[in-house]
């Protein structure tokens, strides 16, 4: 393991009833790094993320999150993670987009809370003018916000994203990508998010994941467009 | 009225009731679980029918049995064994048919089979007082220390795990509290209608909220002015008192409704 690494991972297999989701995935993640996950789907990109994020358990195989367990990052709020629950939201919700983000400090001790931790999250963010809206009278970019900003509360060094922009407009996506790429080079948050975006791996992140049960490749944006790995990828899985 | 001390006990246990009953059915509604109190409810009946047959307090036989039945449900339903509303069906019409059996049984003077279907402010006794103030004291404090868990918990459960919030417990700990305040109210709502104080409110506020602690305030005003209205009606009309506050919610439901409408005309 590196203690240098935000995600370290060392032979991970991960079965489902008997079927193979991920084998043999060896890899680092460093620290600061902006991380794009690509593959298709059952390629086990959402198993992944919950196995580093200490909701799964590898079958065999180690992980390591920050130099913690994954299940001690999480609940020391060293990881902050953001569903892709943009559109289909409970419209009858009361709450304001202030509770919501204040209720990101809810499992962080309170030795390690920070005073103006809320605050800060929603200028961050850039949703300070909208406290008082109810969450399901914004727009998914917005409330793609509000769930960063619940995360930021606790003030996390990595940020895993779940198809964030799904069924977000195209202005409301821009600004979120926008968003990420200051948390990551302001704030130096590692970010690993899911995506079926190729223009977005090609102009947001710094590092390609591709998994199709395995580790098709970890390299550079550039690298990855250039060796047509998703045309061999979805070639091979529409043959 | 209130030279009458049954009045004065009735507007205590109603004053608890309408400040713990819309507090867990804020949190029940909004996680889809209003079912459950109707199942609840109808297992507190059983529970209520047994305390009967063995001439134990109705009010603590009835938390008990409804905490196991609470439990029940939900270890059926995460058991992955039964869905969650096969769950609830089946408790509530096995517990509806087993109380049936047991009134029977049981059938007596002290048995008012319309006082516990539909509330009476006469069946408050002082013991009940003081066991419906104690177990709503509990219900408030556990609310008030586990607000925010459980506002992560009914909001988003997927996130509140990534958290590491112990989401099975709180679940738990909900269907504990749902099950303690279904056997507190039902002695003045009636069992049939405990599910609507703890609902009715929700729904009417929830529309015309402003943020869930704002919402649930508003709740508890509707309610607490429902419940007195109701009592007072009931002691002066005769009425059972679980319809009449019922009955009361409703209206100002229908007038806060219209009264928004021409509002916006």
């Amino acid at each position: 393991m590196n203690p240098e690494s935000a995600v370290s991972v060392r032979n991970l297999n991960f079965s489902y009833n008997a079927h193979a989701v991920l084998s043999d995935v060896s890899l680092d993640i460093a620290k600061g790094e902006y991380v794009g996950v690509i593959g298709p789907n059952g390629g086990g990109k959402t198993t992944f993320l919950k196995l580093v994020l200490g909701l799964l358990e590898p079958s065999t195989g180690s992980i390591s999150v920050c130099g913690e367990a994954p299940l001690e990052a999480r609940k020391l709020g060293r990881v902050g993670y953001v569903p892709q629950r943009a559109v289909q939201f409970e419209k009858q919700f009361p709450a304001t987009v202030l509770e919501v983000v204040q209720s990101g400090l809810t499992s962080v001790p309170a030795s390690l809370q920070c005073k103006d931790a809320v605050k800060n999250a929603m200028e961050a963010t850039g949703i300070a003018n909208l406290e008082s809206k109810l969450i399901h009278e914004l727009s998914g970019g917005q409330r793609q916000r509000v769930f960063i900003a619940r995360c930021l509360t606790a003030q996390p060094r990595m940020l895993l994203l779940d198809e964030p922009v799904t069924g977000v407009d195209i202005p409301s996506r821009d600004r979120f990508y926008a968003l990420l790429k200051t948390l990551n080079t302001e704030q130096g948050i590692t970010i690993l998010f899911v995506t079926h975006d190729v223009d977005a791996i090609a102009k947001e992140v710094h590092q390609v994941l591709c998994l199709n049960q395995k580790v098709c490749c970890h390299t550079s944006p550039q690298d990855f467009l250039q060796k047509h790995v998703l045309d061999e990828l979805y070639a091979h899985n529409h043959a | 009225m209130l030279e009458h001390s049954f009045m004065i006990r009735a507007f205590l246990a109603g004053a608890m009731i309408s400040i713990i009953a819309p507090t867990i059915g804020m949190f029940l509604v909004h996680r889809r679980m209003s079912f459950l109190v109707d199942a609840l409810s109808h297992v507190a009946l059983g529970g209520v029918a047994f305390s009967f047959l063995l001439s134990w307090n109705p009010i603590l036989t009835a938390v008990v049995v409804t905490i196991g039945g609470g439990f029940l449900v939900e270890r059926l339903r995460t058991g992955g064994r039964l869905e969650g509303d096969s769950a609830l069906a089946l408790l509530l019409y096995g517990s509806l048919g087993i109380a049936s059996i047991l009134l029977n049984v049981a059938e007596g003077p002290g048995v008012h089979l319309e006082g516990l279907l539909f509330g009476s402010i006469l069946t408050v006794r002082s013991s009940d007082l003081f066991l419906i103030l104690g177990l709503g004291c509990i219900v408030i404090f556990s609310i008030v220390r586990l607000y925010r868990s459980f506002f992560c918990l009914v909001f988003d459960e997927e996130w509140a795990e990534t958290t590491g919030l112990p989401v099975q417990k709180l679940n738990a700990v909900l269907i504990l509290l749902a099950a303690m305040t279904v056997a507190v109210s039902m002695r003045i709502v009636g069992v049939l209608l405990v599910g609507a104080l703890m609902t009715i409110p929700v729904i009417v506020v929830s529309k015309i909220g402003k943020g869930f602690l704002v919402t649930l305030i508003a709740g508890i005003i509707l309610s607490l002015f429902s419940v007195g209205t109701g009592i007072t009606l009931s002691y002066y009309v005769g009425w059972p008192s679980g319809g009449t506050i019922v009955v009361v919610m409703l209206g100002i439901t229908v007038i806060a409704n219209l009264t928004q409408r021409f509002w916006h005309k």
